[in-house]
């Protein structure tokens, strides 16, 4: 044994054996300085044993914070589980999860309003340091770039162990601080008690991107000089594609950085469930015949459609067309070298399973893509086609509030167009040279490459620095609706920002309320504060690569979010990759295991929006506790799982695992739903809270594009299980709850009858699962992805995720765009609330569900 | 000399009554904790050999105390700073005419701090009312649009209840005859009737103003977490906070303690235990009285407890249509109920 | 002798009012104190602000304030009734009636006015 001296840091808590016993021959107070010692002590030990977090949380790590406030962690032991919704009441900020630009002045401003003193704790990767999302445009590579962090918890997530170790370390540090007392001359360590110490953060500003005020001269300087034009002028660029013509013409050998083998083209179709080439033809030709010819051209299973006819046509295909489409999927977009191609999915709610696909195409150069707004044809196009917008630039004319959804006004590029290159951007695939260790141990960190040291880039010829301030708010600029008035009385009405910070807006989602009193008579959802480039990272990830990424999508659902990913993919890859019955049934009890925990977790939390102080929720999550184990031991992880692989899953179930699940299906999850049921279903408050409240009638929800239990609860036995079914759910014997009436209470409904129906599922899936193989073939990193395109859909928890993906043959996806149902199932929010209460609107977007990893991808 | 007694004794109970407030912020924490299948605070304090976490609200407090009070600009400070002191200062003065044990001249000492007040309960409630002016110039003062909104929803609530707990107490009054609270428990000790027995829908009326009274939920609204952040006290940080915490737990305990005079029989136990009988002097008569009393309003305070971590909570134009469209119509009929009861019984 | 009971409850007050000022003067000497720009600004979800807090806010709250004084005036004058109904004898009992009818009329007018109903 080495007789070294270990240094301790000073905030240790261990003592030292020799003070020990020399305390513990003199208890006496004996000098001034072990009184000044008696003081620290007493000082930190109330401030450690009551550390009160600021009730916040951004993304993924959100949840496992909430877990740790469950009753198997319990941060109350601690002291440390009064969550305050006001920063003035808050000692401790966790920033938990990944710290986008648009989130970042609103942290600040909420850690700047915090009282002295305060501390904060980077919770997860991306708080850290930019996580699997640094590369992004919209993220910001950790929080430490703007605000002074005590402790570093790693982890994506951290598990709620993690939270409480990092707990505790903060008040190992707090006990190793020395208060200051300026009357005797004392200098501590605590810099609150000085004046001489600058504890504000200057709030930044979202410009053209986001700027820190603090080296704002230094930005302008780097940027006038070109520096960023220059490093990107030598950089390696994605390769535009064509986009398909009608001869169904593989596209050219593409310029990626590996390039694939060549292979045949996948056969593309909008999705496995479809209309078919033949129906499709006599579609076409009903088209041409009846609003003149050139209207319809099939191209790769699509109806190319010019765009002056989009608004005659999508008004016949929802009106006159014998099966009508009556019901918008989707929207995307994809920027080929001579358009951008806007892509719709539309479907029948009458005969549902009729997929068609539209495609219309406006000019490729930035900003000037026009195209006819479906708005008034479809209102679900409201977000979608904004969305489109801030993405890709197309104008869409007719649209009454075309304004940027999840960037900001001002933000100064179209950030899925592929030229443009994030400020972090290296190579047009991953792996990142840079990354590569280059023999020496050396790696080159993404701040390193760019000029500015930070992710920021802005037009060389941008002028307005000097007009930056952080008293602006380009996310509030969105007008408000103004109501009408309720009654002849004119009293003034309120524009109240509900969000980003709120206990109740399910994440950093904000509502721009306009109320007269109680009564909501305007509203404007504002989103984008969790915007962390799911797409553009995914069009640079390889295939195989990009299912991590998708488990942190609805981070409730990971394995479901897997799923629709396998799907899109498995499609493409055609027969190879068609899973084994094994894998098949493993797939299906994991989907349906997740659908228990996510509606558990949505019933718990929308009874906490009403007012119920957290009970039924952690409840409800106990129930999601045992069911995150049985992920856990199957793919590694609780949250993030990324257990499934193309053509299967990733391991092969562990041996007592099948009887674990079947004990907790059979004999635990339905009797604790029955419980549920019992206890909240007839409750007075409850029934008052939600029947009647928030309605969304059958024809407003399907022409809201509004999916999965919200549908629905209106009334339409809308479930992609059933009416387009993938992997083998066409096997099992469950029933599609639906309500009535379409108001809260239904939705609550619906998603308990669901969970009762996924216990069936589960009970008959986990009978029958066979042994086998898990995977068609054995396991590879390299996946050969023919071009072509293919639309998925799964039924998630949440409702329907799609997953489109155009693939060029290259390494990976040429674009890749998620449905996401929270996000369009907000849509129908304002109409649900107005002529609410504040207190309605908690309820109703608790009853919608949202995820806002989801939301805001 | 015998002021300076009075103010040793004000001193002891206002003490006792602070410190029963804190451990009550514990106890509801640990109740919680319970309720949600968890074991709550139980570190802070073992550093210091003892266990439970029974040192948790010492650590709060010594937090608050050291905690920066941040005073935004554009408040009404004068407004702002008065608030809180109102809110402790309306809570004490409610206790003022509670008997919290025997009273009387023969008694070894009056267990309330004003006694021999003949119209106890109308006291209270003038007091009680009190408590609104601070929710209510805290949202005001704070110019803030969610303090705003909760200081409104409270001045309208608490105002709106106040109706219905006068007329719930009524019946009451009706039968023992007496505005002064020793009276009424001494009636009940006398008959051995608990007022929840003689006047059951008073109490029902009674209990769920009370729980409005003192924004507990369900009727929680004037903070309501969810929806309006902090409420009235969004803006308010460090012991300022700290205040308006401990003010409401004063309130519970006030109105717990009314309860159980009222309609609990004070303590009076059906004659079941010695000692417990108004004619029963002596120290050890007055420790029996004092115990039995605070397990009663104990047993209320955690019924109170137990109903917040269960519920949810009304919507507003509910929590209005309550009070005005079935309790006060109900406190009414009562009324007249027992008024017209008490004729023909007493011929 | 009725003026001395009340001195206990000044006694109270002064108390009470030491418990009211005592913990946040205290709380103002020993605390931090480090203004800043930003935290002095209403706090809103972490944005700032739009448009005037102090404005002229729905008249519904106000209305129950008006019917509220109208009952609680009324609640007042039961009181001693109350007290005294044992001496009273049924005069007292018929009295009453007529004024709690009174005032079940004005609740139901009021109701029937659709003043209740929250808009």
């Amino acid at each position: 044994m080495t007789h070294e001296t270990i240094t301790r840091p000073e905030w240790s808590t261990v003592i030292d054996p020799v003070l020990q016993k020399e305390l513990e021959q003199h208890v006496l107070v004996t000098s001034w300085d072990k009184l000044l010692g008696m003081v620290d002590t007493i000082y930190n030990w109330g401030r450690r044993s009551s550390l009160w977090p600021l009730g916040f949380g951004l993304a993924c790590c959100a949840i496992e914070m909430i877990c740790t406030a469950s009753s198997r962690f319990d941060i109350a032991r601690f002291g440390a589980e009064v969550f305050r919704g006001s920063p003035r009441q808050a000692d401790l900020m966790i920033v938990s999860g990944t710290v986008t630009k648009t989130m970042m002045p609103i942290i600040a401003r909420l850690y700047d309003q915090m009282p002295e003193p305060k501390y904060v704790i980077a919770m997860g990767a991306c708080a850290s340091g930019g996580g699997p999302f640094k590369e992004g445009y919209n993220v910001v590579s950790g929080v430490d770039k703007f605000l002074p962090v005590d402790v570093y918890i790693p982890g994506c997530p951290p598990t709620p162990q993690s939270l409480l170790n990092g707990l505790m370390v903060l008040q190992r540090k707090i006990d190793g601080e020395k208060i200051d007392i300026p009357l005797i001359g004392r200098e501590g360590n605590t810099a609150w008690y000085r004046d001489d110490v600058e504890r504000e953060i200057p709030v930044p500003v979202l410009g053209p991107d986001l700027i820190d005020l603090r080296t704002v001269e230094l930005a302008a300087e780097r940027t006038a000089m070109g520096l960023v034009e220059a490093r990107e002028a030598g950089l390696d660029k994605p390769a535009l594609i064509p986009a398909p013509t009608v001869e169904h013409a593989p596209p050219p050998e593409t310029a990626s950085a590996r390039p694939a083998r060549k292979l045949k083209h996948a056969v593309a179709r909008p999705s496995l469930v479809w209309l078919g080439d033949e129906r499709l033809a006599q579609l076409a030709d009903d088209l041409n015949r009846t609003l003149g010819p050139g209207t319809a051209a099939i191209i790769q299973a699509g109806l190319l459609i010019p765009p002056q006819k989009l608004v005659p046509v999508a008004f016949y295909l929802r009106d006159k067309n014998p099966i009508r489409y009556d019901y918008l999927v989707t929207i995307q977009s994809v920027h080929y070298t001579d358009c951008i191609e806007v892509v719709y999915h539309l479907d029948s709610t009458g005969v549902p399973g009729s997929l068609i696909e539209l495609r219309v195409r406006a000019a490729e150069a930035e900003g000037a893509g026009e195209v006819p707004s479906l708005y008034d044809v479809y209102r679900g196009a409201d977000f979608q086609e904004r969305e489109v917008f801030d993405m890709m630039g197309v104008r869409f004319e007719g649209h009454p509030n075309l304004k940027r959804i999840l960037m900001w006004e001002g933000f100064a590029y179209h950030p899925l167009r592929k030229d443009y290159l994030e400020p972090y951007y290296e190579a047009p695939a991953k792996v990142f040279p840079s990354r590569v260790d280059d023999g020496l141990g050396h790696h080159f960190r993404a701040e390193e490459l760019n000029p500015h040291g930070t992710n920021l880039k802005a037009p060389r010829n941008y002028q307005d620095w000097g007009k930056l301030s952080s008293l602006d708010d380009p996310k509030g600029r969105l007008l408000v609706p103004s109501g009408v008035q309720v009654e002849e009385l004119a009293t003034d009405q309120y524009v109240v920002s509900m969000g980003p910070q709120h206990p109740s807006t399910h994440g950093v989602f904000r509502l721009n309320l306009r109320v007269d009193g109680e009564t909501i008579v305007g509203l404007q959802p504002v989103m984008g504060y969790m915007h962390r480039n799911h797409e553009k990272i995914g069009e640079r990830n390889t295939f195989l690569m990009n299912f991590p990424f998708t488990d942190r999508l609805d981070y409730l659902t990971s394995m479901a979010n897997n799923f629709g990913y396998a799907l899109a993919v498995e499609q493409l890859l055609g027969d190879e990759a068609r899973p084994p019955e094994r894998a098949e049934y493993i797939r299906v009890i994991m989907a349906e295991l997740t659908r228990i925990a996510s509606h558990m977790w949505s019933i718990g939390f929308l009874l906490n929006d009403l007012g119920a102080f957290f009970t039924p929720a952690l409840y409800a999550i106990e129930e999601r506790e045992l069911i995150l184990d049985l992920f856990e031991w199957a793919a590694g992880s609780r949250m993030m799982c990324n257990y499934f692989r193309f053509g299967g899953v990733a391991f092969d179930l562990p041996p007592g695992w099948i009887e674990r699940c079947r004990g907790i299906v059979n004999e635990r999850i339905d009797r604790k739903i029955d419980e549920l049921d019992r206890y909240l279903s007839g409750n007075e408050i409850l029934l008052d809270r939600t029947k009647g409240v928030g309605i969304l009638d059958r024809e407003q929800a399907i022409q809201f594009s509004t999916s999965g239990p919200v549908l629905r609860a209106s009334g339409v036995a809308y479930d992609i299980r059933r009416v387009a079914p993938y992997s083998i759910y066409d096997r099992f014997e469950f029933r599609i709850p639906t309500g009535t009436v379409g108001d809260v209470y239904d939705r609550y409904h619906v998603r308990l009858e669901e969970m009762r129906e996924s216990v069936r599922i589960l009970k008959q899936a986990v009978r029958d699962i066979p042994d086998g193989p898990i995977l068609p073939r054995k396991k590879t990193y390299q996946i050969k992805v023919p071009a072509g395109e293919a639309y998925s859909r799964v039924e998630n928890p949440k409702g329907e995720l799609g997953y489109y993906v155009v693939a060029d043959g290259s390494a990976t996806a040429y674009r890749y765009h998620v449905r996401s149902p929270s996000f369009i199932n907000l849509t129908a929010l304002e109409t649900m609330c107005l002529g609410h209460t504040i207190a309605d609107v908690v309820g109703i977007l608790g009853s919608l569900d949202i995820v806002l990893g989801e939301v805001d991808r | 000399m015998a002021a300076i007694g009075i103010l040793i004794k004000i001193f002891i109970v206002a003490n006792v009554l602070m410190g029963a407030v804190a451990y009550l912020i514990w106890v509801e924490r640990k109740i919680a904790a319970y309720a949600q299948d968890r074991i709550g605070p139980n570190r802070a304090g073992s550093e210091f050999g003892i266990p439970f976490g029974l040192l948790q609200p010492l650590a709060d407090g010594a937090k608050m105390l050291l905690k920066e009070g941040v005073l935004p600009a554009y408040v009404n400070k004068p407004l702002y700073l008065i608030a809180p002191v109102i809110a402790i200062i309306a809570a004490l003065l409610g206790f003022a005419v509670v008997p919290f044990g025997p009273v009387g001249p023969n008694q070894v000492m009056d267990f309330q701090i004003a006694p021999y007040v003949d119209i106890g309960i109308l006291w209270v409630f003038a007091v009680g009312s009190l408590a609104v002016y601070a929710v209510i110039l805290a949202g005001w003062s704070s110019n803030n649009k969610y303090s705003f909104i909760g200081g409104l929803r409270s001045s309208a609530q608490l105002i709106s209840y106040e109706i219905p707990l006068g007329l719930s107490i009524l019946g009451m009054v009706l039968i023992t005859g007496s505005l002064d609270l020793n009276a009424i428990i001494r009636w009940q000790n006398e008959h051995h009737v608990w007022g929840v027995f003689v006047s059951p829908l008073g109490f029902i009326i009674f209990l769920v103003s009370a729980f409005a009274e003192t924004n507990r939920l369900p009727f929680d609204l004037p903070e309501s977490e969810q929806e309006l952040v902090g409420g009235f006290h969004t803006e308010y940080s460090g012991m300022k906070f700290g205040m308006f915490f401990l003010g409401e737990y004063v309130h519970v305990i006030t109105v717990s303690a009314l309860t159980v005079i009222l309609f609990g029989g004070g303590w009076d136990l059906w004659g079941l235990l010695p000692y417990l009988n108004y004619k029963d002097v002596g120290w050890i008569a007055a420790i029996a009285k004092l115990s039995v009393f605070s397990v009663k309003v104990a047993a209320v305070i955690l019924f109170m407890m137990w109903i917040r971590w269960t519920l949810p909570r009304f919507r507003y134009d509910q929590l209005m249509d309550l009070a005005w469209k079935s309790l006060i119509p109900l406190a009414l009929l009562n009324l007249f109920a027992t008024a017209v009861v008490l004729q023909i019984v007493r011929g | 002798m009725i003026i001395s009971n009340y001195i206990f409850i000044g006694l109270l007050l002064l108390v009470a009012m030491t418990f009211g000022l005592a913990p946040i003067a205290l709380a103002h000497v020993v605390a931090p104190r480090k203004r800043s720009r930003v935290k002095e600004v209403a706090y809103e979800c972490g944005v700032l602000t739009h448009g005037e807090t102090w404005v002229r806010f729905r008249i519904q709250y106000y209305i129950y304030a008006l019917l509220f004084v109208v009952f609680d005036i009324e609640v007042v004058f039961l009181f001693p009734w109350a007290a005294s109904y044992a001496d009273l004898g049924i005069f007292a009992l018929v009295e009453m009636t007529i004024f709690l009818a009174i005032l079940l009329v004005g609740l139901i007018y009021a109701w029937a006015k659709g003043v209740l109903r929250w808009v």
